[in-house]
Formats: structure tokens, sequence, C-alpha cells
């Protein structure tokens, strides 16, 4: 289903191939590009746990090779489409791995292995990255609406063993299913880990 | 999508295997059919996430066991995108903790006022919207139907926790930075009194490893001085890797740094069964109240026959 020919090839992206992208994607029901952002973050997560620096350009590069073998091809028959993307996704995984060595030898087990390394007199500067983090979340969470805060503050609150009670509950009270419940609250926490990054970016 | 179902049958789906996977704890083959089921499963994939965000949640809230919490150190936190969610994390549970809890719909039946139920209701709803709603605001609650009037002073009390909270946010945050510049300075423990070896900070430049004569049999424990740079955290915990096999064979507890006129420094006592001659490090990391831990220096030294 894929080969290292096609996977090889960069290209950049039009506005109808990466359509087309969208569609296939959405593999018959419409998402308004939200199959598209989800698919894309699962596989910058997975680059990631591969300890892959650069996870979210890795997953660019995924899509954009399966956008542009769509285009080539006129369609993809694997399904579900998110498999399809996987399977590139390893190709380009290892195609980074190749390159890491090409370019800089080194031990990953060992740098698998290691922390953050600090920055000597750095403090300060981390101070105000953390001020610059609690302005922007105060930001953040003034855009939620209430119910949406309502919701994260039931659902994440810390209470160990009462967690799965608490939000049982939850889920009764709002008429939806411990499932949905999940993806509503994370979709209001990545949404305001989104809104964090871009405000702290912006300042 | 019933093409993937086969991949997830087989495979175990419960929290604590995924917290395993998340932490690397899986045998490859396992770990590699996780990968692709966290990328084409949508359950495996909202689950992952869910369960991504509880652990790391329990790990800023210092509640994750022992075990996991060294793991988590050693391997979530080994990437700058998973730190940064960490950070985002820590600021987020804090907020998320101090806010007060929502208030439950009141079930209270006024009976012998029917009329007056969908009134009740609706005070209600709008209680519940505004207690979230004082996460950053005051509300004041002035007027007088009766579910509201018995709810009043425990939301003027959250009203003002919520008017506080970021301040508070931020005066934690500075008396951080003041506890960093203050280098707090704890006793000696009883079991580094006596110190077999101090170590200074690793330069770039490569030098004499220090030597350690392995001390007699009779000895419990060996006592290391390690030197820092800078003091820049409350509490140090030091690692002692053997890199034969690249593993991290014993960890201190997390100590305080002391202060001497030669400068900060932590001391350990490290096992003497453990010490073999051979080369070892002792990896530092560092950490200030909840925040993720950070490597602060790697000290090598070599243990040769007495």
């Amino acid at each position: 289903m894929v080969n290292q020919d096609v996977v090889r090839e960069d290209a950049k992206l039009t506005p109808d191939t990466f359509a087309s992208l969208l569609a296939w994607l959405d593999d018959g029901v419409d998402s308004n590009g939200e199959r598209y952002l989800d698919v894309r973050r699962r596989l910058a997560s997975y680059f990631d746990r591969r300890n892959r620096p650069a996870a979210d350009e890795l997953a660019d590069r995924t899509l954009t090779r399966v956008a542009i073998t769509l285009a080539q091809d006129g369609a993809i028959s694997t399904r579900p489409p998110a498999r399809y993307c996987f399977a590139v996704a390893k190709y380009v995984l290892l195609e980074d791995l190749r390159r890491d060595r090409r370019l800089v030898p080194f031990d990953e087990s060992r740098a698998t292995e290691t922390t953050s390394v600090p920055n000597y007199g750095g403090v300060a500067a981390e101070h105000d990255v953390r001020e610059r983090r609690l302005d922007c979340l105060d930001h953040c969470l003034q855009q939620l609406k209430a119910e949406q805060r309502e919701l994260i503050v039931e659902y994440y609150a810390e209470s160990r063993q009462m967690k799965i009670q608490r939000r049982r509950e939850l889920a009764v009270r709002l008429g939806i299913s411990m499932n949905a419940l999940a993806i509503r609250a994370w979709r209001i926490r990545e949404g305001l880990m989104a809104c964090v990054t871009q405000c702290r970016d912006r300042r | 999508m019933d093409s993937h179902k086969p991949l997830l049958r087989d495979t175990p789906l419960d929290d604590q295997h995924l917290v395993r996977y998340l932490l690397g704890l899986l045998p490859p083959p396992e770990a590699d059919r996780f990968d692709e089921l966290s990328v084409v499963d949508d359950e495996v994939a909202a689950r992952l996430r869910g369960v991504e965000d509880d652990l790391v949640d329990a790990y800023v809230r210092g509640t994750l066991a022992i075990d996991l919490r060294e793991r988590f150190e050693s391997h979530y936190l080994a990437s700058p995108r998973r730190r940064e969610r960490v950070a985002f994390a820590a600021a987020f549970a804090r907020a998320v903790d101090q806010a007060p809890r929502p208030a439950a719909a009141p079930s209270r039946r006024v009976r012998w006022m029917p009329a007056l139920l969908p009134a009740l209701a609706v005070a209600a709803a709008l209680l519940l919207v505004a207690s979230a709603g004082l996460l950053f605001e005051s509300v004041r609650l002035g007027r007088g139907l009766s579910i509201a009037e018995s709810n009043r002073a425990a939301l003027e009390r959250r009203a003002r926790d919520l008017a506080q909270e970021i301040a508070d946010l931020r005066a934690a945050n500075a008396e951080i930075a003041q506890q960093l510049a203050r280098a707090p300075v704890a006793p000696a423990a009883p079991d580094t009194k006596t110190i077999a070896l101090v170590l200074l900070p690793q330069t770039r430049s490569a030098g004499t490893i220090p030597v350690l004569n392995r001390p007699a049999a009779s000895t419990d424990r060996v006592g290391f001085e390690l030197r820092l740079e800078a003091n820049e955290f409350e509490r140090y915990q030091a690692g002692l890797r053997d890199p034969t096999s690249n593993k991290v064979v014993w960890r201190s507890e997390w100590v305080a740094a002391r202060a001497s006129a030669e400068g900060a420094s932590v001391r350990v006592a490290v096992p003497h069964a453990l010490l073999k001659p051979q080369h070892y490090t002792l990896d530092l990391a560092g950490r200030t109240g909840t925040e993720p831990a950070h490597v602060v220096g790697s000290y090598a030294f070599e243990v040769v026959p007495r």
C-alpha cells in the first residue's frame, strides 16, 4: 500500500490537494476539518513518543505525502484513512532517524533517559515564563463560557478515589456518556492549552 | 470502522496498561501495536489522551506512586513537547484545585409552593452557572429566592477566593523565585557525616576522574558531597548510574543543599554494597515544589579496590 518512492517525495500542498485530503480523512462524514486536526495531533504525539524533536513537522510531512499520493492516484483504498496515515508515518519516522544519525551521531538510548538540562543563571527567565503562562491562563480562562469552566473544574479537580464517581455523576447530570464527557473535557483543556501557547508566543 | 477491531480485542486496554505505554514500559512489540492503535483507533486515541492528562495531573500534584514518578521523570519528561504539557498542567491543576467546586443542583422541594417550582429550578440552574463563573469574577447574589439565600454565604466566600486566585498564583510564583535566591540549607543527614569523596561539577573539558578507594566492607554507606555550580532548586536527588548497563541502580531521597565556605553542595550516602571497582556517575536532579525535576549535572568517579 505504501512504498518508499511515494513517501520520499516532498512537495507543497495546493488548496485542491488539501481539500481532497480533508474529504478523504472525513471518510464520508463532514467534520469541518476536525478529523484532519485529530489525525495530525495523533501523528504528532506518535512522533513525540518516539522522541523525535520535530514531531509537529513530521506530522505535517506525513499528511503532505498522503495528500500528494491521493492527488496522484485519485484514491486510496485503505480504511480507515488513519491506518494509511500511520503506515506513511512509519516511513517518515525511519527517514528522520536516519537523517539524525547522519547529522549527529549520538547514543539515543542515553538521550531518551535524560530530562531537561537546566539553564544556569536562567532562573529569572524561567520565572518570567511562568508569569507569562499565568497571565495567559488567566486570559484564556476568561474566554471560556461559564459552563465550560464548571465542567473542567468538576472534571479535573483533585479528589483521588472519588474521581471516577465524580465524573460519573457529572456525566449523569449533563445527560451524556462518560466517553462523551471525557472528550468534551479534553477538548476544553486542549483548547485552553493551545490558547495559552498562542498567547505566550505573542507576548 | 470495524477493520481495526481485531487489533483492539487482543490488546489490554485498562488505564494501567496505557500508563505503562506512555511511560515506555511496554515490551517493544506491544508498544509498536499501541503506536498504531494510538493513531488508527478512535477509542484507544481517546482513552490514551484522557489517561495521559490524568497521569500528568497526578505528577504535578505529587500523587504519583514513587516508581511511576521516577519513570515519569526519566522517560516522559525527556521530550520538550511533553515538558510543555507538564508545565501547563502545573498551572492548570492549581487553578482548578483552588477554584470552588460548582454547587450541586439543590434537591430541596418546596411542596407548599408548587407554583414557584419552575422559578426555583431556573434559580438553581443559574446558581450552577454562576458558581462556575466565579472562577475569575466576583459574583454577588442579592436576590431573595430562598435557595439563593441559603447558598449566599458559601458563594460569597468562594467569590473572595476566586477574586484572589490569580494573585495568589503570582504570589506563589514570586515566593518560589525568592526561595531560590535564599538558597535554603538543610541540616546534614545523619548518615552523611563522613564524606568519602567530594565531587565537583563536571566541566566541558574532560579532566581526571576522581577515584574512591573502596571503603572497608564494615562500612554500611559511603558519603558523597556533590558541589553545585548554583543552588537553584529547593531539593535534590542523586541517582547512581552504572555506565556498563546505563541503568540507575540507586536513588537518594530528595534533600536540600547545604551551604559551606566552598559553596552549596548536596550530601548523599550510597549503600556500600552497590559500589564495585568500576566507573560510576551520580546524576543529580533538582526540583522546586511540584515543578518537574531538572537534571542538574552528572558527577563521574571511579571505585578502585583498597
